[in-house]
């Protein structure tokens, strides 16, 4: 399964943010989103999940455009994960992970057993079975996080988009999270990430989409668009991109600002 | 740690304390039938229930005539008014939130004051007081929908709730200014002041079916409005229509709210405590929350209402004394509250 944003000029009402964007994303894929704040983040973001309408141009998904898919439907395809917050009402953590399930659900239906047993499982895949009967108003930022995620697994969605999910973490934190998603990610499933760290990309060896002066500036292997050069022009500072070498064996490229 | 236990034990868990509810309800009625100025034995009206028969001649004109209309009045005011809050609470995302938040009340307030102005009868008050109740939440809503193009829906309904309640409140002083002061200037008084004394059978028959048409949706939506707490945007992603949802709450809400107001005139503070207080009871989902705050409301309200027309041989407006009974206790939950963090 695919999405397909062609030839689309992104923003709201009027005001253009991002003009002739052209992407394609695939289930199985790991893309990350790197952009300075006010650069269209959010916008592509909003776009992708339904929420702004593209100004022109058209977004398919499975070759069928949005504007076709119900509410409901979408929400089938795709889960949303917004960045940590708080809510005003102390639901427990199972609650909220069988939220997902709202999407499969009609509109007077509550969750039945099988809905039960499938936020079980996403809540065993996120590792936060400890957490289940707790406040979700009482977790730490990570652990919020953390039931975030897993209730978007438990929409079965084909895509998860992700609003930089490890900001407001601590460094722990950061890590568990990135982990979390490197074992998400598998042939049915498409991550899309925004992130304000490129090293993102280089921990999850993702994809990378860049935006840079409302347009779509680099869509590539992070080693081909990370570069110093690239990273310079997108957020106007000295980073160098070196290699890392780890015990392991395994060496990574890591991007270290000179200050 | 199976799952089909946990399962079991949290439906059961809820349920339980739903019966819970509904018990206390049950004998409070029983109890409100026995206070008034013709006391009667609970035994005798046991026996009565039961087996038809009494050594009282009076007792069926007193239980079906007198109180019966009124406890049914009671306990539809304060459970209806008491879904309406949580609803509204849980589409608000803020636990604070009451009934009148879209200018309810105050459209209500200004349809009675006018028509006891215009000297109808109690049918004309009660029409145009549901009207009134109703066009005030249309007016909020249709203004908050076109300033909402680029701000926050929620915030933007309840700004245009307030102005809206502003714009009425103002009026009904309008119309107490003008009004003579010797006869319906008190009447509009005592209207805003509620109460369930005139409350007759063939009000029921009419309010008592518009209340359950806007009850059952709200309890039947209860699911949904649970995910809508965390926000338009993450509801939407999880499936729900946020905007056909909020449309079918706030009119499901204020068509309860409107008939109920119509008929009992003002009564405040019900549907803001008790669906807080039952949250801190049966914790924040609505399937459970929803028909424990029917029960709850309902056996409070009768209670108040056994008070209001016991304590003195002057009835006391009721909603005097939910304010008076209302306030400390919210003072008291809203201690309480911050300790479990809302």
């Amino acid at each position: 399964m695919k999405i397909e944003v062609k030839n689309a000029d992104l923003g709201y009402g009027n005001e253009v943010i991002l003009s002739n964007v052209d992407f394609e994303m695939k289930t199985g894929e790991v893309v990350c989103l790197l952009g300075p704040n006010g650069a269209g983040k959010t916008t592509l973001f909003k776009t992708l999940l339904g929420f702004l309408k593209p100004i022109s141009g058209n977004i398919e998904i499975d070759c069928r455009s949005v504007k076709l898919w119900s509410i409901s439907e979408f929400a089938r395809k795709i889960g949303y994960v917004p960045q940590v917050h708080n809510t005003p009402f102390p639901f427990s953590v199972f609650d909220i992970v069988l939220f997902g399930r709202t999407a499969h659900l009609g509109l007077f239906g509550s969750p039945g057993k099988a809905d039960k047993l499938i936020a079980e499982e996403c809540i065993d895949i996120l590792g936060i079975g400890n957490l289940k009967h707790r406040p979700f108003t009482q977790l730490s930022g990570g652990e919020r996080q953390l039931t975030i995620i897993a209730r978007a697994l438990a929409q079965e969605p084909a895509f998860l988009i992700m609003d930089e999910p490890t900001s407001n973490l601590d460094y722990g934190n950061q890590v568990r999270v990135l982990k979390k998603i490197n074992e998400l990610r598998n042939r049915s499933l498409g991550i899309f990430i925004a992130t304000h760290s490129p090293d993102h990309a280089f921990l999850l060896d993702a994809r990378v989409v860049m935006i840079c002066d409302g347009k779509l500036y680099q869509n590539g292997e992070p080693i081909k668009t990370i570069t110093q050069a690239n990273m310079e022009r997108v957020y106007g500072v000295d980073i160098r991109v070196i290699d890392a070498y780890l015990e392991s064996g395994v060496d990574r490229k890591v991007c270290v600002p000179v200050i | 740690m199976s799952v089909k236990t946990i399962n079991f034990k949290s439906i059961s868990h809820g349920g339980l304390l739903i019966l819970l509810a509904a018990i206390i309800l049950a004998i409070t009625i029983l109890v409100s039938f026995s206070i008034g100025r013709y006391p009667l034995k609970i035994l005798d009206i046991l026996n009565y229930f039961l087996t038809g028969k009494s050594a009282d001649a009076n007792i069926a004109t007193v239980l079906y005539q007198v109180r019966l209309p009124r406890i049914i009045g009671a306990v539809f005011t304060g459970g209806a008014l008491s879904i309406a809050g949580a609803s509204y609470q849980s589409m608000f995302r803020n636990p604070m939130v009451s009934p009148d938040i879209l200018g309810v009340t105050s459209g209500a307030g200004f349809g009675a004051s006018l028509a006891i102005l215009l000297s109808l009868n109690m049918f004309g008050i009660q029409s145009l007081a549901f009207v009134f109740g109703i066009a005030a939440v249309l007016l909020a809503y249709g203004v908050s929908q076109t300033l909402s193009q680029n701000h926050d829906k929620t915030l933007m309904l309840v700004l245009s709730g307030m102005v809206v309640s502003t714009l009425f409140a103002s009026l009904i002083s309008l119309l107490k200014f003008m009004a003579d002061t010797d006869s319906k200037l008190p009447s509009i008084t005592f209207w805003l002041m509620g109460s369930l004394a005139s409350i007759g059978i063939t009000d029921l028959k009419i309010v008592v079916p518009i209340v359950l048409s806007g009850l059952v949706p709200l309890i039947l939506v209860s699911w949904r409005m649970n995910v809508l707490s965390f926000g338009d945007e993450e509801a939407k992603a999880m499936g729900i229509h946020t905007g056909k949802l909020r449309v079918l709450i706030i009119l499901c809400a204020s068509l309860v709210t409107a008939s109920i107001i119509a008929i009992t005139g003002h009564i405040g503070w019900i549907g803001l405590i008790i669906p807080h207080f039952a949250r801190l009871i049966t914790g924040p989902d609505n399937k459970v929350l929803m028909p424990f705050s029917f029960f709850l409301g309902g056996a409070f309200l009768l209670i108040v209402d056994d008070v209001a027309r016991s304590i003195s041989t002057l009835e006391i407006p009721l909603g005097i004394i939910t304010s008076l009974l209302g306030a400390p206790c919210f003072l008291f939950f809203l201690r309480k509250s911050q300790k479990r963090s809302w």
